[in-house]
This record gives structure tokens, sequence and C-alpha cells, in this order.
């Protein structure tokens, strides 16, 4: 009679991911902690994630806030399937036409040509340093044919066109499709990066930290774009920041993460307006 | 089995405390242990001094702010009864989008987006082209009394009562089945006023329930079947 159970349609779920650097003992866990730390003090390993469960629902942004070193950027190369992780599980499940669900496949299970194809064609990153992001020797059609050929496009002219559709999407003027990054400002720079990433329709977008660094002014349109591309491709976004004033206008859930550890995680406007733990409190104090 | 009538919102013995870890960890409680039953189809109004507590409750059903016990029984549409203090985040979600119309006391929007988009913004989710959702904004706004040439520009720089028209009009748009509105009437001049109520007794006429926060229970009086004095 007291129904709790809803139509879940995630995308992407991880199951208690766990990434180490170090080589760890067995008392990492124990004796790190979102209080203690996250570095061990028996074998100085950095637990940089701890016991991570998230599920990302179809069109939806999910911020993850933090202070520097609290894991955020660990995460999200370990869901871009760029850093393997110690433990846990990735599940992804794709909606295949008629939005009839698939059955879901955990990516750490994927061998590592699988892997790194999943990457190539499903997903998409935008970083902070466009240099993470873009081969700074080739031109913008240089970049995004890049990844469109490891997403198995073949035909140079239909690369060209998707190239400069994305360049139209992201309002970069088409004219300078054979221009070098190192001739764009910042701010260009980012719509660049997210041209590429959006390239092979990513079923998820990662952005890690996309508008640190840009002026106010520059950050604003960014975040405008993004938002732009929520609504009109109903992308699938998991976006990573210090910043909780870029997370209020674009996350509807946030996850709070200190030490590699999640200490809260809600509705956007619930963790702002009744924080719960007391960094998330400090976090929200700090930001208003 | 349901019961053929069950109320639209069951409060039961509803908790909050706001543990301050910043503040010597001191924890407040504004609200002890509150019960009340809305039927459908009811205009329910909430009154009591500031800081008794008014907004906190909203804030509760529409969990904005975390219950710290007791239950929020509300009579779904999309879920049959469900308990909003603990239901999944995607549940809460799909509510507001569907069934819950909030408007809060102070208008909380993207900024550098024009009014009228703001305005539309409710229906557009729901999946209404956007041509038919500005439209339908456009008929709210100048019903609400805000000036065309203002449309474009962004809430930010409304007025006080500007902004609370225009929240108004984003909590009744897409037609909700429980209206939450706190403090409606409040920073409104007499003309503005009588609009809001007259919005609020055609909602009620089409069967909408609506809860209220206020304490202008004067000029709510004529529309209110049930007044909770906090």
């Amino acid at each position: 009679m007291e129904t709790q159970a809803t139509a879940k349609d995630w995308v992407i779920e991880g199951r208690n991911l766990r990434k180490r650097y170090g080589h760890g003992c067995p008392m990492c866990v124990s004796l790190t902690g979102p209080e203690q730390g996250n570095r061990c003090p028996v074998c100085g390993s950095i637990t940089a994630c701890a016991d991570i469960n998230f599920a990302l629902t179809k069109g939806e942004i999910l911020g993850i806030v933090g202070e520097s070193g609290s894991g955020k950027s660990t995460l999200m190369q370990v869901v871009n399937l760029a850093l393997p992780a110690d433990g846990g599980e990735l599940w992804y499940r794709e909606m295949g036409a008629m939005e009839q669900e698939q059955s879901p496949v955990n990516l750490l299970a994927l061998d590592k040509y699988a892997r790194r194809t999943f990457r190539n064609q499903r997903l998409g990153i935008v970083y902070q340093r466009p240099e993470l992001g873009l081969n700074m020797n080739f031109s913008v059609g240089g970049n995004v044919a890049e990844k469109l050929l490891l997403a198995d496009w073949r035909n140079v002219g239909r690369i060209r066109q998707r190239t400069s559709e994305l360049m139209g999407l992201t309002e970069l003027p088409t004219a300078r499709i054979d221009d070098e990054p190192r001739m764009f400002s910042g701010g260009m720079l980012q719509r660049v990066q997210i041209s590429k990433a959006l390239s092979s329709n990513p079923a998820v977008l990662l952005l890690d930290e996309v508008t640190s660094g840009l002026d106010l002014s520059v950050q604003a349109k960014v975040l405008d774009l993004i938002r732009r591309i929520q609504w009109e491709l109903k992308m699938t976004m998991l976006l990573v920041s210090h910043d909780l004033g870029v997370i209020k206008q674009l996350a509807g859930r946030t996850i709070v993460m200190k030490s590699g550890y999640i200490v809260e995680q809600g509705l956007t406007d619930q963790i702002l307006e009744d924080p719960q733990h007391p960094y998330t409190q400090l976090l929200v104090s700090s930001a208003l | 089995m349901q019961q053929p009538k069950e109320p639209m919102l069951d409060v039961r013995h509803l908790k909050k405390n706001f543990h301050m870890h910043l503040v010597d960890g001191r924890v407040i409680n504004p609200l002890a242990s509150i019960s009340f039953q809305v039927q459908r189809g009811q205009t329910f109004i909430i009154s009591g001094k500031s800081g008794a507590g008014k907004t906190s409750i909203l804030k509760c059903i529409y969990r904005t702010y975390l219950t710290t016990s007791g239950a929020i029984w509300y009579d779904s549409q999309q879920f049959g009864r469900v308990n909003i203090a603990t239901a999944s985040e995607e549940m809460v979600f799909r509510l507001r989008e569907r069934e819950l119309g909030f408007c809060s006391q102070f208008l909380k929007v993207l900024p550098r987006v024009a009014a009228l988009d703001v305005t539309a913004e409710p229906l557009v989710r729901l999946g209404t082209a956007r041509d038919t959702a500005h439209v339908e904004a456009a008929r709210w706004l100048k019903r609400l009394g805000i000036e065309e040439s203002r449309w474009q520009a962004s809430p930010v720089t409304f007025s006080g009562g500007e902004q609370q028209r225009l929240n108004l009009a984003r909590a009744f748009i897409a037609a909700p089945r429980l209206l939450l509105l706190d403090e409606p009437t409040a920073s409104l001049d007499g003309v503005s006023k009588a609009i809001v109520l007259e919005m609020m007794a055609e909602a009620k006429q089409a069967g909408v329930t609506i809860l209220t926060v206020s304490h202008d229970t004067e000029s709510l009086k004529a529309l209110a079947d049930e007044m909770y004095l906090l």
C-alpha cells in the first residue's frame, strides 16, 4: 500500500568504488575517514575514493563538490575508465531505441580493449586545463576528428560536417575550424573541449572543474552553454567542482566529498539550505 | 487496499531539528511534533508569528529540508501513498515536476535567464513545446501585471513585489495538484493581492489542494476551509 520504489532510469551506477594511491595495508580502512583524513598513518597510502556509491539518472546533472584533495577528480578518472579502481563496480545501462532497457554491464569487468572502446564511444570528458583534453598541435577540426576516428568514424566529409555542427552548438565561429588551440582564448578553449567531448554523442559527459580559472563573465557563458546542452540534448552529466555557486546553477543533485569519503548527498537545494554534515555546513557558510 | 477518502496530505508528528555544527554544536528545534491533515481540494492555512516554524513545515513537505522524525504522507497520482520525508530523491524530483507547486518567500532563480523563460520553465520540463510554454507564461505574467517590456530581463532586476508575482506564476503555471504557498500576499499592493486571491480561488475551484503559510489571515479568510495556528 505504501510504495517506495520508483522507476529507476539510471545510466551509470557506481557501487563501492575504491581507489587508493600506495600499496595499502589492513589498517587503511579503519584509520582514514572524513575526520581523520585520507592518509593512512601506518603505511602512508592515500585513500582517494572510499566506498563511493552513486547513480546517474538519464538527463540529470549530478554535482560532486569538495575541497582540493577530496578525491573528486580521482573519482572522475575512475568513471572515465582512465584509472583502474581498486574495488567496486561501475554499472552502465544502455538505453536502446524505443527506450528499451538492456541488461547492465559492469564496465570495470571489461577487458582493456572493450574499456577503451567504451571510453572512446560512450564517454566524453572536459578538463579544467585544456591541454589535458586537447592535442595542442592539432587544429579544432583535427581534435574533434581524433575523437571521432577513435569512435570508428571514417568519412572525412562527415567528420568535418560534424565538427562544424558542434562548433555552431558551442558558439564557436566555424571559420576557425583549422585554427590551432593556442590561438583561442581560455573560454573558447573550453568550448573546443566541449565540442570534442560531445562529438561521439556520449551517454555521459564528465566535466572536471571546467570553469575554474576563467574570469567571471566567461565563466557565466560556459555555464550557460552547459545548461543549454542539458536542455537541448538531454545530456547526462557528472560535474565536479569545488565551487558551490557552479553546483547550485547546474546540478539537480549533489554529492559532498571529504578526504575520499562521501559525507553527504541529496537534492542540491536541500544541501544548500539544510546541510547536515559539519563539513557541508562549513562549505555552505563559506560560499554564501 | 486504499480507502476512498485518503487525505491528500497527512503530516504526523513532524519534527525538525537544525544541528548547528558551526555554532558550538547547538540544536535548534523549530518544529517539535506537528500533526495535521489536508483533505483533497481543501484550502488549508497555517498561521502563527514569525519564527514559529511555518516556512519550515512547507520546506519539509517540498523536501528542501530533511525531516528529523515523523512522516509526511502524500497521496500521489503517480506513486500512490508516499512518505515524502523518506522518499527517494528521484521520486521527489518527479513529484516536484508533476504534482507539487511551491512558491517560496524569496525568488531563487538562475541568473541571466529571461523572466519569460523562468516562468515557462516548469511547463518546458513537463515536455511542453517552448513556444506554447511561452504563450502560457506570457498570459500569467500579463495577468499578474508584469509589464511586457520586462519579460526579456532577468528577474534579478525586478522589485520585491514583482519577483513575488513571478514566483507565484511559476508555482501556478504547471497546474499542480498540491500548491504550497509561502506568504503569497506579503509584499504585494492591494491590486496585486486581489489578483493573487482570485488565482487561488480559481485553483480551488479547479480542485487544487492549497496549503498556505501566512499571517495575513484577514484576506485569506474567505478562501480558507481550515486554519491551523502554530
